[in-house]
């Protein structure tokens, strides 16, 4: 089924289509979500919020984007106003978090020994740290395979704005782990 | 230098996998049912609120009515019925405010309950 055809069905009131729509875009939207806020509990009822204004909003949408870029532009709305309600975090910073980054990721050593889960799991830590903006582009292009055009559609932000917070973003990965884990070359040659 | 290249090569691409498939993130069982019942919810209350507001519509409607029949039959006896609302107008909005209440409860608030309890 197309879009148009999706949509036109889903505003008939075709239960079996807006089922096939969330189904079609719930790891876009969950994914997003969940990185944003960073709380299960919070992500579900937000996603609901964004079904929700998605249903209500369809009758108005245009096909001027793809339903997918569309769906992801409200995503991100919501999840803005949430993060601003919540005072949760500041939406636009961008300052150099490198400190707050190494004072909440720690490998997990155990036995005194660090191995590739570790550090897989040190990644992980280091992306939920990062600025809003940054893990919000980087969850879109590598998670949900989403352009750059794409990304800069749901977020508003120019696409050289996007590819650039991309890069930084996967340099501060890169520091922090080698920060962190010094003897990389040997947990990486080791397995 | 050539370890230390293949090491950062070797990082980037454990990053990449990170980053491309976060086992953290995956969705949680029965999402889909979830969201389609949290919708089906508030979709069933909108259309009992927009039915509900038609019925009172139609009500106010057959109120008018009966106000212009009087109106062209009978100007005088208009006149009686509308001084007696207005000596017992208090009267008359006490009707008018259980009615409305059980109606709203008849066709809105019970109607809801029980579909919520059908869909847990």
């Amino acid at each position: 089924m197309d879009d148009i055809e999706l949509i036109n069905q889903v505003k008939n009131g075709n239960t079996s289509a807006l089922r096939y729509l969330i189904d079609k875009h719930k790891n876009l939207v969950w994914h997003m979500v969940l990185r944003m806020v960073k709380r299960q509990e919070d992500a579900e009822d937000l996603c609901q919020d964004i079904f929700l204004r998605v249903l209500r909003d369809i009758k108005n949408f245009r096909g001027e984007a793809k339903l997918s870029t569309w769906i992801g532009t409200i995503a991100y709305n919501v999840c803005v106003d949430f993060l601003r309600k919540k005072g949760r975090e500041k939406v636009f910073s961008t300052g150099d978090l490198s400190p707050v980054i190494a004072g909440r990721t720690s490998p997990d050593t155990a036995g005194g020994k660090t191995d590739r889960a570790e550090i897989k799991k040190l990644v992980h830590q280091v992306v939920n740290v990062l600025p809003l903006h940054y893990r919000t582009v980087i969850t879109l292009y590598h998670m949900d395979d989403c352009s750059y055009r794409e990304i800069s559609e749901i977020t508003g932000m120019p696409e050289g704005t996007v590819k650039s917070y991309i890069s930084r973003a996967r340099e501060m990965i890169r520091e922090q782990v080698l920060k962190q884990v010094p003897d990389i070359q040997i947990v990486l040659f080791e397995y | 230098m050539k370890t230390e290249q293949k090491a950062l090569t070797e990082l980037d691409a454990l990053i990449e996998e990170v980053l491309c498939r976060d086992e953290e993130a995956a969705i949680p069982d029965g999402f889909t049912d979830r969201m389609l019942k949290a919708m089906e919810k508030r979709i069933f209350l909108q259309e009992m609120i927009m039915e509900f507001g038609y019925k009172c519509l139609i009500a106010m409607g057959a109120l008018l009515v009966f106000i212009l029949i009087f109106f062209f039959v009978s100007v005088k006896e208009l006149t009686l019925l509308r001084s007696y609302l207005i000596h017992n107008w208090s009267f008359m909005a006490a009707i008018l405010g259980v009615g409305f209440f059980i109606l709203f409860a008849d066709q809105v608030f019970l109607k809801y309950l029980f579909k919520k309890r059908q869909t847990q």
